[in-house]
């Protein structure tokens, strides 16, 4: 594929860690509930603390596979801490989208067991939905509007200019105040609904499973 | 003797804390369960899928199953409380919703203070972990701070008897120290209520008498105990008030004497009619082969086998040549009047009436006393009492006296007479439980014999 972006490898994993952040919470987030049934039918405690337990052993991976790549960028020569400032926000948004969206799928899964298939397939569509493999501008104008609405677009293109458009300053995009404002709030919904969701349905894990 | 004084003790007690709780403020209780109703889906499918509801547009079929049924008790601070009952009464389901696993589906349960539930040992441990590691994780998840874990961690470990094996893997541990650890750290935890379902039997003897020490331990601190047991003695021994539970309701709540004798007898009727379906089948079979193979005379097996199945008073069969018919039996007290029942120690007579319609030599008239379950209590005849009989014609009419002392507990029992012929092994009439004996209850012991104990207890050392 001939993309004629210079610097390939750091272009894809400066977006693509903040996503296994995602993908990797979400697919095996939900299957946690289920497979810890011994615990679940057995001992009282917050039920939630099993899908966090998930985030934030992934959240973990995230920061040090992030370490791993900052050292390898100062080696390249990357001015990586000009926007690292950013970081512990852009941090703390997608946690809590990435939290929101597990807490979701781990308690409806009890419920329909098949759903972690479905999971799964959704993840690899909305991947190729994001601009993580290719650049934004490679996709046709029409398209690229409805792309900017999708919350892991901005998350990853933060985490895009911080790592590799420091570089090449003329890629760096900055997201407008509107898609800011979109994002923070469907994250939001995410989040309130999956903690609502899982709230709800939490009473009668220990019967479904 | 002491058996008697624990119970006044313990009825004494419990007529105590009924005084002491004159107002009722909710502080007072530990738990209280308030018109508690829990019904289970039990769905027909395995795994619900979302392929199956998408394809039906509805759940999959279930079927619902009342788990408990409108249950309300309340146990106050510092009581040990029993729950008996038969499998699938609700019991465990009950120690769930106390301890917050399940939610009830009406109702509320209200808990006053931290909860430390002994469900199953060692629920919760991971395999590839070691048993040092596991206790921190488990005493975790039961609610313990780090720091107190670490406090506390050589007393769990001495408790549990596993120093050597502490920093191996559990998976190579017997299910036996998995239990014991498991059983250490949720003692530890120091609770103010204890939930414990059917979990004291861990370990061997020593370990056990380990275990009742710290549960009398809880007792004398003053917390509160809920235990869910099948052992009877246990319930008695350690709670204050017990509830039986029957098919998701509370069929008696009360002191431990009376409710635990309540539950055995409701155990024994059950047992008794389970005894009496199966030896109506084996009765069948007899009776079968007895009538296939066009039998007059049965063999001393067959009355084994048949005096083993006994029905009840209300049903009567008969087998024999018909040589000699058995027309009546009774039984009779010392004075001679006839009577239905009778109690220890009385002195009774059974009697019964034979009619000859043959010429038998040397016949044999016998009784046998048998049991609700079909155990043969006694039995004994003319050749055992060495009295030999002689010829006997057609038309001769036999009366026969058995005099007893009723040495037996408490129950109800079948006799059998029979006649029969000097072989030992054909019969001319034998007539299963002809006469039901009820032996009135008394209380110093249990069983069927009554060895007329005389006990006494002495310090030795």
């Amino acid at each position: 594929m001939r993309l004629g972006v210079k610097d390939y490898a750091v272009f894809l994993i400066s977006a693509l860690l903040s996503w296994n952040f995602l993908s990797n919470s979400v697919s095996y987030g939900a299957n946690c509930i289920v497979a810890n049934s011994n615990l679940v039918n057995k001992i009282y405690f917050p039920r939630e603390i099993i899908p966090l337990s998930v985030v934030f052993a992934n959240l973990f991976n995230f920061i040090l596979e992030m370490t791993a790549l900052v050292i390898v960028l100062i080696f390249l020569g990357y001015d990586f801490y000009i926007y690292l400032y950013w970081l512990p926000v852009l941090i703390i948004v997608e946690f809590f989208l990435v939290a929101g969206l597990t807490l979701l799928v781990s308690a409806l899964n009890v419920f329909f067991r098949d759903l972690s298939h479905l999971i799964n397939i959704l993840i690899m569509l909305w991947f190729f939905g994001t601009p993580i493999i290719y650049p934004i501008n490679m996709v046709p104008e029409k398209f690229q509007a409805i792309l900017r609405y999708n919350p892991m677009t901005t998350i990853t293109s933060m985490f895009r200019n911080m790592f590799y458009n420091v570089k090449y300053p003329e890629n760096l995009m900055w997201p407008t105040w509107k898609i800011v404002v979109v994002t923070l709030a469907m994250v939001a919904v995410i989040f309130m609904l999956g903690y609502y969701i899982f709230k709800k349905l939490e009473p009668r894990f220990a019967e479904e499973i | 003797m002491t058996e008697v004084n624990k119970e006044n003790s313990r009825e004494s007690k419990e007529s105590n804390i009924t005084n002491s709780a004159l107002y009722r403020d909710i502080s007072d209780y530990a738990v209280s369960v308030k018109n508690v109703t829990k019904r289970y889906r039990i769905h027909y499918e395995k795994n619900p899928s979302l392929k199956e509801t998408i394809i039906h547009l509805r759940r999959t079929k279930f079927i619902e199953f009342l788990a408990l049924d409108d249950v309300s008790f309340d146990v106050k601070r510092g009581e040990t409380l029993g729950i008996i009952g038969p499998n699938g009464s609700g019991k465990s389901t009950m120690l769930k919703l106390i301890s917050r696993i399940l939610q009830p589906t009406r109702g509320k349960v209200l808990v006053n203070g931290t909860i430390s539930a002994l469900l199953e040992l060692g629920a919760g441990f991971h395999p590839d972990l070691t048993g040092r590691e596991n206790i921190f994780i488990n005493a975790a998840i039961l609610g313990m701070k780090k720091r107190d874990v670490e406090k506390k961690f050589s007393e769990i470990v001495a408790f549990s008897e596993l120093e050597k094996f502490i920093d191996m893997p559990v998976k190579n541990y017997s299910s036996g120290m998995y239990m014991r650890l498991g059983f250490s750290v949720a003692i530890n935890v120091n609770p103010d209520i204890l939930l414990v379902d059917e979990v004291l039997a861990v370990g061997d003897q020593a370990f056990q008498a380990k275990c009742y020490k710290v549960i009398y331990d809880f007792i004398k601190q003053g917390k509160t105990i809920i235990i869910v047991s099948h052992d009877l003695g246990t319930i008695q021994d350690l709670c204050n008030r017990v509830i039986f539970l029957k098919n998701g309701r509370i069929e008696q709540i009360g002191g431990p004497v009376a409710v635990v004798s309540s539950y055995r007898e409701y155990v024994e009727n059950i047992e008794m009619e389970r005894a009496h379906e199966q030896q109506k089948e084996e009765r069948k079979k007899i009776f079968q082969t007895i009538i296939e193979n066009n039998q007059k005379v049965i063999s001393g097996e067959d009355i084994d086998r048949l005096a083993a199945t006994n029905l009840g008073s209300n049903v009567i069969n008969r087998f024999g040549s018909g040589d000699a018919e058995i027309t009546d039996i009774r039984l009779l007290d010392s004075k001679g009047q006839q009577i239905d029942y009778c109690k220890y120690g009385d002195e009774v007579s059974i009697e019964f009436d034979a009619v000859f319609k043959a010429l038998v030599e040397d016949p044999i008239f016998g009784i046998r006393i048998v049991d609700f379950k079909g155990n043969t209590v006694y039995g004994t005849n003319n050749r055992l009492n060495n009295i030999v009989v002689g010829v006997l014609k057609q038309g001769d009419k036999i009366k026969v006296v058995f005099r007893n002392k009723i040495v037996l507990m408490g129950g109800v029992y079948y006799v059998s007479p029979a006649v029969g012929y000097k072989d030992f092994r054909t019969y001319c009439d034998w007539v299963n439980n002809m006469l039901t004996i009820n032996v009135l209850k008394h209380e110093k012991a249990e069983g069927i014999a009554d060895l007329n104990t005389n006990m006494s207890i002495e310090k030795s050392n």
